[in-house]
C-alpha cells in the first residue's frame, strides 16, 4: 500500500463547464505523441454520454470483490474524432470555397455539451469533469498480467509503466471509468499521471492549479487540517463517483445541488418538485447523497441568515493555499 | 506535430479490439514473463522505477515569459508563456494576484481559449509575411511581399486619395485589444484626419439607454465585488459562459448567502448555478423590467431620502408641456439647465443644486426638502414631479397585465420583486444582449431604475455593464494630437450608408408592422437619420466621404453586422485598398487588398480592462516570430514611409479645411513618433504607464517582472479605486454629494427632448408594444450570443476547441421544434429569410424555447457552405432615440451614445437541407 493517498475534491456546484482544466492538461502532455485523442481530464454536460461514448456501460471494476473480466475496450469512434481542418488550402492557396473537418465529425469528446435531460423551461444539466480516480483499488492495476500498474508510495498516484507496458490492453477493459487508453503509435496503455513531476515540486496538478472556476481541492486524505479530509471525512460533501464500481477511487465530488432553480408547473407558477430527481444523482454518487445536498442546503441557509458555516468557508476556498495542499 | 495519419489510425485501431480478443485467449504461458522480473503486487510495491523520467522530462523549459490574450476579450488574465526550442510550447496562469481581506483572490484567472493559445499559434491561419492580393478579391489568392513594398503602396494611396478626393476618405479604425496597439492606429488616423468608427457601437456594445441616466453607462465594479452582494441578477448576460474567469465570485458569492437570478429566454448554463430562473420571452424583458419598478413603486419599495438627494425623480415638470421647469420659464435670460424641486418646508419651487446649469457643484439638499410626489402651482405654472409621472405611466405594467407578453407568471415577478426588496446589496449584471434589441434602449434605463429605487446605485451595489478601462491619462497623451481631432463616426450610421443597408432593411421589414409595434417604420429611420445629421446630432462623414483606403487593424469589418455578404460587396465598391492588419487571416483579411501580420502574444504591451484592479503585461516572451512587427511598430513604418514618400514628391502640408486643421505628410514620421520620443515599443508603453497617475514611474518594471501590476487609486473613472476593498462605480457621488455628469447633475430618469417625446420616451417603459419586428411570416427569431468557445471569432478554428465542439457551425433548436420539422440531431439545416441564408449542423437543445434559432457568434464566414455567415440573414434597424443629440450629456460620443447595433429582432425559417 502507498504510504500516502493523495485526493482530490472536485466541487460540481462550482464547475461552469469551460474546459480550461482539460485544455491546461491537453497541453501539457496529451497534444502529441500518439495521445491526441486522449483526454485524461474532459468535462462531461450530465445527464449524458460523457467521454469515452457510454463509459458507464463498458463495465469493468470489480463486483463483490471479484474484477470483473466482461470490460470493453471502446472502439475509436467513441472518443471522438480528431480532425483537422484545411486552412492551409482554402484561405492561402485560393483551393476550395470552404474550410472543414478533414473527415465528417460524428461524435466529440464534448458532442452532448448543455443537453441534458426534460423539457424546457424544466430542463437540467449540470457539469462533471472527470479524471483518473487514482483509486485504492485500481481495476487497471489488478488487470494488469504485466503488473506494469503500480500506485506510487509517496502519494498513491496511480501509473503505468511506460517502459514494462506491452500494450495488452487489459487496464483499457478493466477501468470502469473509461480513464486508461492506448496509444497507438507507442503500442502501449496510457493515462493520467495525476502530474506526478508537479507533485513532488509542490506544485498540483495543471488540472487543479489551473481551473478558474477554483472548484478542485488538491491533498492528502490523511491530513485533518486539509480541505480533503474535512469535506471527505469530517462534513461527507464529498463522495465518490460510482462506488459501486469497487475501486474505492479519490475524487470526490460535491453533488450538485438539484431543488435550484425551481422549475415551473403547466400555469408558470414555480413547482415544488426539484429540478433534478434527487435518484438521477443518487445513481452517481450513491445513498449519501441525500445527507450531502441536505448538509449543504442547511449550511447555505445559515449563511442566507448571516450566521457562520465553516462548511461554506470551506468550500469558498479563497486562496490557493486554501484549496491545494501538498 | 508528427502523427500517424487518420486512415492508418482508424485501420489500426478497428484492428483493436480483434486484437484484445486473441489476447484474452491466448495462454497464460504464452505471456513471456520470463525475461523480466517478476513483481510480487504492485499495489505493494514496485521496484523499477526509473520510467518515471520520461514525463518528468516533459515537464521542462528553456524560458518562461508573461503574456496576456485580448484578442477582443475584456478579461485580462497573467499568463505565464513556457518555451522549449524557440517555440511557445504551453501556457500557465501566473496565479499569484494578492488577496483583499475577506474577499475570495483573483487565482488564477484565465479560460480555456487562453490555455490553448500555444497550439493555436501553429496553425497556417496564424499569418506569418506580408501579402498582396494576386486574384479578385475574396478569391484568396496571394503572392508574399516585402515589408517595404507594402507600406509604399499605402503610402502612396493614402496620399493619392488625400489629395485627390480630399481628407477623410481614409478610415482607420483602433485596435481595442491592447493599450499602445489600440492607441498606435488612433494617433495614425489623427494625423492623417482619418475616419475613426466607434467599434463600441460597431460590435454591439453600447449602452446608450443607460448613457441618459448616468455618465458613464459603461462601468463596471471589478468583478471581485460580486461577492459583496447578497442578490445577483444576471440579466442579459450569461457570465457562466462569458465571463469564465470571473465566474467564481458568483458561486463564492452564493456560497456566502447571495442568492443567483437568472433572467434569460433560455436555460443557459448560466442558469444552471441559480437560486430563480425567469425565462422571459426573448425581447420582451422591458415589459418584465416595468412589471418591477410597478411593484416596486406599489409597494412601496423605494427610499425616499436616496431618490430625492440623488435623481431627478423629485424635478418638476410642466403639465402643460411635459418639459422640465427651468430657470428660463421664469426669467427670459434665465438658464434652461437650472431645474426645479418643490420644498416641502417652503411651499416653493426652489433650484435644485448640481445640475449643468447651476452654480451649487454638489448634491447636498441642505435646509430643502424635495416633494417626491404632488401636483404644484409654480408662479402660475402647473407643474408635477418626475416621480408622479412615472407613476402614471407604469402604471399600466401590473404583472398580470405583462404575463401575456412576457410569460412570467404573476406570482414569479412578486418572488423576484419580495427579493428585490428585501435584499442589502443588490447587483444587476446587464448583458451586451439588452442593446441588440430594440428596446434595449428602455429596458436599460428601466433596470437601472430599480437598481436606484431601492437606493443601491453607488451604495452597496451596482450595475455592471461593461469594462469601462482605467484612466489612463499617458495613453490620451499619445493617441492625441493638438489640433487634428480626426472623423469620429457611428459604425452603425456608417455601415448603414455605406453598406446600403437601408435598401436592403427596407425590403426585409414590413413597415406596417414595425409602426404598430414601435411606432416607426424604416422609411422614417432613414429621414431621422438624416435630419440627426444636419442637426448635427450625428457625425455625418459617412453621407460625404468614402472609406478609399480603410486600413483595418481592428474588427473583422463584415462579421459583428447584419447582411454579411451585402454589406462586404457595397461597402468594397466604395473600397480602393483595403488594408486589413491582424494576427490571423480571418474571413475579413480574405477581402483585403494587401494584409499585413502583426505580433499577437509576441508584443510589448498593456491591457488596462477595469473588471480586475490590475494591468496586465504582453511580455513579450518571445520576440515577433516570421516577419510578424507589433502594432506600434507597423505605425511607426507606416509613418516613415509616408514621410520619405512625401518628401520624395515634393508634397508637405494638405489643408483640411472640415476640422479646421491640415495634415503635414512630410512631417508624418515626426510626428508620429514625438521627434524620436517613442520609436519602440519600449518608448511607447513607458511614455504611457510613466505619464498616467495611477501608475507612474516603476510600474513599467513591475509589469514586465511579474505579468500584471495593480493601478492607484485614480484609475477610476467615476471614483477612486480603494486599496483594501474591490471597486465600485458612482459612490463618490453619494458618499460626496459629486453631481453625475447629466443634465440634470443626477442619476437622469426623465428626457424631455423633442424627440423622446415625440417617440413616447421620456420615461422609462416599455418602447416596443411586445410582438415580433421581424415579418411574422417567419417564425422563429434568431439569438447568437457570445459563446464560451471563443473570443469573438478568435479560436472559432482551433482545432483542440472546435473537437471539443460540433465541428463546424451549428445551429442550436427545441427537440419539439426538431420533430415538427423532420430534422434530426446533426442534420444539416437552412436558415433563411427573403434577405439571406446559411447552411449548418443542427444541434437538440433542450435548454432552448420553441421560437428560437440559437447560433453562437463568432464563427468564420468561411466554415459555412458557400461562404454563407449567420448574419446574412440579419436586417438592420436603427433607435431613432439613440440618434438624438444636443441636449446637455445626451449627444455623440464614440464609445458613449450613438446608435446600437441591432442584432435580435430578425425573424427567420429553417429547413432540413
Amino acid at each position: 500500500m502507498s504510504q500516502r493517498q493523495l485526493a482530490y475534491v472536485f466541487d460540481l456546484n462550482k464547475c461552469i463547464g469551460c474546459h480550461t482544466c482539460t485544455m491546461a492538461c491537453k497541453q501539457l502532455w496529451t497534444n502529441r505523441n500518439g495521445r491526441e485523442y486522449m483526454y485524461w481530464n474532459n468535462v462531461e454536460s450530465r445527464p449524458g454520454k460523457g467521454y469515452p461514448k457510454n463509459w458507464e456501460q463498458k463495465g469493468g471494476g470489480f463486483k463483490g470483490g471479484v474484477l470483473q473480466t466482461d470490460g470493453k475496450i471502446p472502439p475509436k469512434e467513441d472518443y471522438g474524432g480528431v480532425w483537422d481542418y484545411n486552412l492551409q488550402e482554402v484561405l492561402l492557396e485560393g483551393k476550395g470555397n470552404q474550410v472543414v473537418p478533414h473527415e465528417k465529425p460524428t461524435w466529440g469528446v464534448n458532442w452532448d455539451e448543455d443537453e441534458g435531460k426534460g423539457e424546457f423551461p424544466n430542463n437540467h444539466y449540470f457539469y462533471m469533469p472527470r479524471i483518473c480516480n487514482h483509486c485504492s483499488n485500481p481495476a487497471c492495476l489488478a488487470a494488469c498480467p504485466r503488473k506494469a500498474i503500480y500506485k506510487r508510495p509517496e502519494d498513491g498516484l496511480v501509473v503505468l509503466d511506460q517502459e514494462r507496458c506491452k500494450g495488452y490492453r487489459y487496464c483499457v477493459k478493466a477501468c470502469p471509468y473509461g480513464k486508461v487508453y492506448f496509444n497507438l503509435q507507442t503500442q502501449k496503455s496510457e493515462k493520467c499521471i495525476g502530474c506526478y513531476p508537479r507533485v513532488e515540486k509542490g506544485t498540483p496538478p495543471a488540472c487543479v492549479a489551473q481551473c478558474v472556476g477554483k472548484i478542485r481541492f488538491v491533498g492528502y486524505r490523511d491530513d485533518k487540517d486539509g480541505p480533503i479530509y474535512k469535506l471527505v471525512e469530517q462534513w461527507k460533501v464529498a463522495l465518490p463517483l460510482h462506488a459501486e464500481y469497487g475501486t474505492e477511487p479519490n475524487v470526490f465530488y460535491v453533488p450538485p445541488m438539484n431543488v435550484t432553480p425551481p422549475p415551473f408547473e403547466e400555469d408558470g407558477r414555480l413547482g415544488d418538485k426539484p429540478r433534478i430527481p434527487l435518484a438521477d444523482i443518487e445513481a452517481l454518487f450513491g445513498p449519501g447523497t441525500k445527507q450531502a445536498l441536505e448538509t449543504l442546503g442547511r449550511e447555505m441557509q445559515k449563511r442566507r441568515e448571516a450566521k457562520p458555516s465553516e462548511l461554506t468557508e470551506l468550500l469558498i476556498g479563497y486562496t490557493n493555499k486554501d484549496r491545494f495542499r501538498l | 506535430m508528427t502523427t500517424p495519419t487518420d486512415g492508418n489510425r482508424r485501420r489500426t485501431f478497428l484492428q483493436f479490439s480483434g486484437a484484445a480478443l486473441a489476447c484474452a485467449s491466448v495462454p497464460s504461458s504464452v505471456w513471456a514473463f520470463s525475461k523480466i522480473q517478476t513483481i510480487e503486487d504492485p499495489l505493494k510495491s514496485y521496484p523499477y522505477r526509473g520510467w518515471e523520467d520520461l514525463y518528468r522530462k516533459e515537464w521542462t523549459w528553456d524560458s518562461v515569459g508573461f503574456t496576456t490574450h485580448s484578442n477582443g476579450c475584456v478579461g485580462g488574465c497573467a499568463w505565464k508563456v513556457y518555451v522549449k526550442n524557440g517555440v511557445p510550447m504551453r501556457e500557465e496562469q501566473v496565479s499569484e494576484y494578492p488577496q483583499l481581506p475577506g474577499i475570495p483572490d483573483m487565482n488564477p484567472r484565465g479560460c480555456q481559449k487562453g490555455a490553448v493559445y500555444c497550439s493555436w499559434v501553429k496553425q497556417p491561419d496564424f499569418l506569418k509575411y506580408p501579402l498582396k492580393r494576386v486574384g479578385a478579391r475574396g478569391e484568396r489568392k496571394w503572392k508574399r511581399i516585402s515589408w517595404d513594398e507594402a507600406l509604399t503602396e499605402i503610402a502612396d494611396k493614402v496620399i493619392d486619395t488625400t489629395i485627390k478626393r480630399g481628407p477623410g476618405n481614409v478610415c482607420i479604425p483602433k485596435r481595442p485589444f491592447a493599450v499602445i496597439s489600440n492607441t498606435g492606429y488612433t494617433r495614425m488616423a489623427n494625423l492623417l484626419g482619418a475616419i475613426k468608427p466607434d467599434v463600441s457601437s460597431m460590435t454591439g456594445d453600447l449602452y446608450p439607454g443607460i448613457q441618459t441616466v448616468r455618465m458613464p453607462a459603461r462601468t463596471v465594479s471589478t468583478f471581485d465585488d460580486w461577492f459583496t452582494s447578497d442578490l445577483i441578477l444576471m440579466w442579459h448576460k450569461n457570465p457562466i459562459v462569458t465571463r469564465i474567469p470571473d465566474a467564481h465570485f458568483l458561486m463564492e458569492a452564493r456560497y456566502n448567502g447571495a442568492r443567483l437570478v437568472n433572467i434569460s429566454s433560455d436555460y443557459n448554463p448560466s442558469s444552471v448555478h441559480s437560486d430563480l430562473f425567469v425565462p422571459v420571452k426573448m425581447g420582451t424583458d422591458s415589459h418584465l423590467a416595468a412589471s418591477i419598478v410597478h411593484e416596486l413603486l406599489a409597494g412601496k419599495h423605494y427610499k425616499a431620502d436616496y431618490l430625492k438627494e440623488q435623481t431627478d425623480l423629485p424635478f418638476l415638470v410642466r403639465t402643460d408641456n411635459g418639459k422640465f421647469l427651468r430657470e428660463k420659464d421664469f426669467k427670459s435670460d434665465g438658464s434652461d439647465q437650472v431645474f426645479y424641486v418643490w420644498d416641502t418646508k417652503t411651499g416653493k419651487a426652489v433650484p435644485a443644486s448640481g445640475s449643468m446649469g447651476s452654480k451649487d457643484k454638489t448634491l447636498k439638499l441642505g435646509a430643502v426638502d424635495p416633494a417626491l410626489e404632488g401636483s404644484f402651482n409654480a408662479d402660475g405654472i402647473a407643474v408635477t414631479t418626475v416621480f408622479e409621472r412615472l407613476k402614471a405611466e407604469i402604471a399600466p405594467y401590473t404583472p398580470e397585465a405583462t404575463q401575456a407578453t412576457t410569460g412570467i407568471h404573476p406570482t414569479v415577478v412578486r418572488k423576484l420583486v419580495g427579493w428585490i426588496a428585501e435584499c442589502k446589496a443588490l447587483r444587476i449584471l446587464d448583458g451586451y444582449n439588452n442593446q441588440k434589441h430594440m428596446d434595449g434602449f428602455q429596458c436599460g434605463r428601466l433596470k437601472i431604475l430599480i437598481l436606484t429605487l431601492i437606493g443601491h446605485h453607488g451604495t452597496t451595489g451596482a450595475i455592471d455593464t461593461t469594462y469601462e478601462g482605467w484612466k489612463l491619462e499617458g495613453n490620451s497623451e499619445l493617441g492625441a494630437v493638438k489640433g487634428r481631432p480626426g472623423r469620429s463616426v457611428s459604425m452603425v450610421l456608417a455601415q448603414w450608408v455605406w453598406g446600403e443597408q437601408y435598401r436592403r432593411s427596407k425590403a426585409y421589414y414590413d413597415d406596417a408592422q414595425l409602426k404598430e409595434q414601435v411606432g416607426f417604420g424604416v422609411d422614417d429611420m432613414e429621414a431621422l437619420r438624416k435630419e440627426s445629421e444636419a442637426n448635427g446630432w450625428m457625425p455625418k462623414w459617412q453621407s460625404i466621404k468614402d472609406p478609399v483606403v480603410y486600413i483595418n487593424g481592428g474588427i473583422n469589418l463584415w462579421a459583428t453586422s447584419n447582411g454579411y455578404s451585402h454589406l462586404a460587396e457595397n461597402f468594397l465598391k466604395r473600397c480602393e485598398l483595403l488594408v486589413v492588419v491582424d494576427f490571423r487571416l480571418n474571413s475579413g483579411a480574405m477581402y483585403a487588398d494587401i494584409v499585413l501580420p502583426a505580433a499577437a502574444m509576441e508584443k510589448l504591451d498593456i491591457r488596462e480592462t477595469s473588471v480586475t484592479r490590475f494591468i496586465h503585461a504582453f511580455g513579450q516572451p518571445i520576440k515577433p516570430m516570421y516577419e510578424r512587427k507589433t502594432d506600434w511598430q507597423i505605425n511607426v513604418a507606416l509613418a516613415k514611409k509616408i514621410q520619405e514618400r512625401a518628401k520624395a514628391r515634393g508634397i508637405g502640408r494638405v489643408e483640411d479645411p472640415e476640422l479646421k486643421s491640415f495634415i503635414d505628410f512630410d512631417k508624418v514620421y515626426d510626428e508620429f513618433t514625438m521627434d524620436g520620443k517613442v520609436v519602440t515599443d519600449e518608448q511607447a508603453l513607458r511614455f504611457v504607464m510613466e505619464r498616467s497617475k495611477a501608475l507612474g514611474p516603476g510600474t513599467y518594471e513591475e509589469v514586465m517582472k511579474k505579468g500584471f501590476v495593480a493601478v492607484g487609486a485614480s484609475a477610476g473613472k467615476t471614483g477612486p479605486v480603494p486599496k483594501d476593498k474591490p471597486y465600485r462605480p458612482f459612490t463618490v457621488n453619494v458618499t460626496d454629494k459629486k453631481p453625475y455628469g447629466t443634465l440634470t447633475g443626477r442619476l437622469q430618469f426623465y428626457v424631455d427632448h423633442e424627440w423622446f417625446q415625440r417617440f413616447g420616451a421620456t420615461l422609462p417603459k416599455p418602447q416596443v408594444k411586445g410582438g415580433h419586428l421581424g415579418p411574422k411570416k417567419y417564425p422563429f427569431k434568431t439569438n447568437s450570443p457570445h459563446t464560451r468557445w471563443g473570443i469573438h471569432s478568435f479560436a472559432r478554428n482551433e482545432k483542440w476547441l472546435m473537437r471539443h465542439q460540433r465541428g463546424e457551425p451549428d445551429v442550436c433548436l427545441n427537440p419539439r421544434v426538431m420533430a415538427r420539422k423532420g430534422i434530426k440531431d446533426g442534420d444539416m439545416v437552412r436558415v433563411f429569410n427573403s434577405q439571406g441564408e446559411f447552411f449548418a449542423v443542427c444541434k437538440v437543445a433542450p435548454s432552448l424555447p420553441e421560437d428560437q434559432v440559437f447560433s453562437e457568434h463568432g464563427w468564420e464566414q468561411y466554415l459555412y457552405k458557400n461562404m454563407t455567415h449567420y448574419n446574412n440573414v440579419g436586417a438592420e434597424l436603427i433607435n431613432p432615440l439613440e440618434l438624438v443629440g444636443g441636449y446637455g450629456h445626451i449627444k455623440y460620443a464614440s464609445g458613449g451614445f450613438n446608435p446600437n447595433r441591432i442584432f435580435y429582432e430578425t425573424t427567420v425559417d429553417v429547413e432540413k437541407v
